[in-house]
């Protein structure tokens, strides 16, 4: 072959290179195109949760638990059962954006009717929108447009049923609870100090907030803002920031960061240092939470766990 | 813009490849030259000032030198010492502003430094010292020599490379072929691999670890340590990859900076196979200089005299040796954790260099083959637990979280709780990390046996070929660390 040959012969190479790159995309596309309607950041999370609360006998739960690591840290399902005869799940999933709290929520409702919905306030101030990427203008316009990017997570939970299961089940056992018996004190003092200062809930995360809302309305149910106790991530501002949200929508909202009957004993019930609650400081939470529901809702027939 | 970047291998490097190629051959330096610029502008800002300055200052020194050497009528030793304060004036200016931005934060004063600094100013002092020993002409033309000190894939962590290595190259304006930019491109798809699909999976983990070890047991921080060193190899090593590979794509050989570093014999070859360029730029600029000065010279000759043989011949390596490592601690950024990691290397090279030699004889006097299977597996568990035990001090925030890190290792061991541990990273990232990490070492024992494995795949009927390239790119796509519930991480090395 002649130079020119050569050269025609490297650039068809490298064209049916990317055309071939651009076909099989395409057909990747089909597979990783999202199937439910609603949209999901933590792809592989949410649908744990969803297929956990499947799993769930139908209309068997109560209470229905969103939101982070603070949900999952401090709302112990079966103890609320015991204490209280209410039957939970808890739904929370580590750094669980507003977005996926929705999506479980409107999940949950296809094979559950709960009478309230418990959104554990932390992850109105995380940002829903993906901004970690911000500074690959080629990644992010790959993501927005293109299924195969936005949705390649999608290859966990399709092989997840090969997976051991041991955690599953356990997980399930303890009904979305994680609580561990590690103690690490918190040493930092007062932090709820009173101001009026409000730190706002941000556009994207109130717009998930109000489908949340709408969606409880709507399917003639309960929607409970409860902040839990944290000393890292919990402060004045935006306690008021949440408080004023709640007052303009008529939802209730439970601030456990400064209720004093709780009685956290910050020196033992934290398993990070103020971070979360370990399991001794989850049981304080769950019995006043129950004690607030038994105070002020009429929780309706009780089915068997 | 980091090199990791889609932006990056999808976007900057075709257009700069496309300009390249249209520019006529005596003008492409140029276009090189005005691209650095542009990355550099666009990494650094108004901080190109800097690296200007450092730039005017080599040429000047480079031409100082040369001028000294052309109008003395001295030569030899004598020469030597007459240019020797230009050479010092040159390094002075130019560490002067590395110390500045990198070590006044000792002080209190945090001054946002220029990308790259660690590592071009490393060059500049190259170039200076390598014109003083008359190994390299000095450069006249300013355009060639910025264009080596400021070539865009490696001026924001390396690799150190050597005027005499790159610079001609550069400057040349070769022809881009097909084959360069095809090996080229596989290079950097191998990096993506490692740093999409095993560093940024285990980045979560080890964030986790090192912020807060005080709640983990000292089986979970041991396999924190271990989770580390494999990050920073792969991406370290995978970051390497994608530079190497954007040099390659335009003809310009620049050095290795890894060779499968797992494989070494002990921690001196270690460091001859892990971050290569700064090893023999060390070496070079260094441990020789001080080898070789003349305080060092008399008093090994006195101690000859005196009959010490063996401390005369141990004396000058290891001040060369302790110096080296200093450097090399220090020039990781102004902690005392990296302080403690180069001296953590210079005890255990100094140790290897006492005890090499009795190890030898009494491999000989029992017949037993140094090379042989056990000794070869013994050998790696010695440098494993050598290289993890630095780079959990190397990452630890303080020294004080290093030792306590140590201590619960030490005293507080208890493996039966390493499964219930939450590393943060779900199973499934944990398995693919597992099989990433799996195939790095396959590809790293082939290296180790001389093969090239491009060269290997390259020679396979099309359909195969291009069956593992798709293999490799959608698996990189579907299963690479970023979008929804990841972070893309920055560059480890960048921050040095």
């Amino acid at each position: 072959m002649n130079n020119t040959q050569t050269l025609r012969h490297n650039i068809l190479n490298i064209s049916l290179f990317i055309l071939g790159t651009i076909i099989i995309s395409s057909l990747l596309c089909i597979f990783f195109a999202q199937v439910t309607d609603v949209y999901m950041y933590d792809i592989l999370a949410v649908k744990v949760k969803c297929d956990d609360l499947l799993l769930e006998p139908d209309n068997s739960i109560q209470i229905l638990f969103v939101g982070d690591s603070e949900c999952f840290s401090c709302f112990d399902c079966n103890y609320l059962y015991d204490k209280y005869g209410y039957t939970s799940f808890n739904c929370g999933t580590g750094r669980q954006k507003i977005c996926d709290s929705y999506a479980i929520a409107y999940e949950a409702f296809k094979n559950q009717t709960p009478q309230i919905i418990v959104l554990e306030t932390n992850n109105l101030f995380r940002n829903v929108s993906t901004d970690e990427d911000s500074n690959d203008p080629v990644l992010n316009f790959l993501i927005k447009n293109v299924p195969l990017f936005s949705n390649h997570s999608y290859w966990k939970p399709a092989i997840r049923k090969f997976m051991p299961k041991d955690r599953e089940t356990k997980r399930r056992k303890n009904r979305g609870f994680v609580g561990k018996d590690i103690i690490v004190p918190y040493n930092g003092g007062k932090y709820m100090k009173k101001t009026k200062k409000v730190k706002k809930i941000k556009p994207d995360e109130m717009e998930y907030l109000d489908k949340i809302n709408d969606l409880c309305n709507e399917k003639g149910c309960r929607l409970i803002l409860v902040s839990t106790p944290s000393p890292v991530n919990w402060n004045y501002k935006k306690h008021n920031g949440v408080k004023k949200w709640a007052k303009e929508h008529s939802v209730d909202y439970l601030d456990l960061n400064l209720d004093k009957d709780i009685g956290i004993n910050w020196k033992k019930d934290s398993k990070d240092g103020g971070d979360h609650l370990n399991k001794y400081g989850a049981k304080k939470v769950t019995t006043i939470f129950g004690k607030y529901i038994r105070d002020n809702y009429n929780i309706l027939s009780i089915p068997t766990l | 813009m980091e090199y990791h970047l889609l932006t990056y291998s999808l976007l900057f490097l075709p257009a700069v490849l496309f300009l390249y190629n249209l520019t006529p051959v005596k003008f492409r330096w140029v276009l090189l030259l005005i691209v650095n610029f542009v990355f550099y502008w666009m990494i650094s800002g108004k901080l190109i000032i800097y690296f200007l300055l450092a730039s005017v200052i080599t040429y000047l020194t480079g031409l100082a030198l040369e001028h000294v050497a052309a109008n003395s009528s001295l030569k030899g030793k004598a020469l030597t010492k007459k240019k020797r304060p230009v050479l010092a004036i040159g390094i002075l200016l130019n560490l002067s502003m590395l110390i500045i931005f990198k070590y006044l934060k000792l002080v209190g004063i945090n001054l946002i430094a220029p990308v790259g600094i660690s590592y071009y100013t490393l060059q500049t002092i190259s170039y200076m010292t390598d014109v003083h020993r008359k190994t390299i002409p000095a450069d006249h033309n300013p355009g060639r020599l910025i264009l080596y000190l400021s070539f865009f894939p490696q001026v924001i962590e390396g690799p150190i490379s050597r005027y005499s290595e790159v610079a001609n190259d550069l400057y040349a304006g070769k022809n881009l072929e097909y084959k360069n930019i095809t090996f080229g491109y596989q290079r950097i798809l191998w990096g993506l691999f490692k740093k999409m699909i095993i560093a940024d999976h285990l980045a979560p983990a080890v964030y986790k670890i090192f912020l807060h070890p005080e709640q983990y047991d000292g089986s979970s921080i041991a396999m924190g340590a271990i989770l580390f060193t494999t990050q920073l190899y792969a991406e370290f090593s995978g970051c390497m990859d994608i530079i190497i590979g954007s040099g390659e794509t335009l003809g310009i050989t620049l050095p290795e900076n890894f060779r499968q570093p797992f494989f070494a014999k002990n921690a001196s070859d270690f460091w001859r196979r892990w971050h290569i360029t700064l090893g023999t730029w060390l070496k070079d600029y260094i441990f020789y200089p001080i080898s070789l000065a003349k305080p060092i010279k008399d008093v090994t000759k006195s101690a000859k005299k005196k009959g010490h043989l063996g401390f005369s011949k141990m004396f000058g390596p290891t001040v060369s040796l302790f110096f080296v490592w200093l450097t090399n601690g220090i020039w990781h950024g102004a902690g005392w954790t990296y302080l403690f990691y180069g001296m953590y290397y210079f005890v255990l090279i100094f140790f290897e260099m006492l005890t090499e030699p009795s190890f030898e004889k009494f491999y000989v006097k029992h017949n037993i083959n140094s090379d042989g299977k056990i000794l070869t597996v013994l050998r790696a568990i010695k440098l494993f637990f050598i290289v993890n035990i630095g780079e959990m001090f190397f990452r630890a925030t303080s020294m004080k979280q290093g030792f306590s890190m140590f201590k619960q290792i030490l005293f507080d061991f208890h493996i039966s709780s390493l499964p219930e541990t939450n590393f943060g990273i779900d199973n499934y990232d944990i398995l693919l990390c597992m099989g990433g990490v799996m195939l790095l070492f396959i590809v790293d024992v082939i290296h180790e046996k001389g093969i090239s494995i491009r060269e290997k795949i390259a020679g396979y009927r099309l359909p195969l070929r291009w069956a593992i390239w798709y293999a490799m790119i959608f698996g990189i796509i579907i299963m690479g660390a970023y979008g929804a519930g990841y972070t893309v991480m920055d560059m480890i090395y960048a921050a040095y």
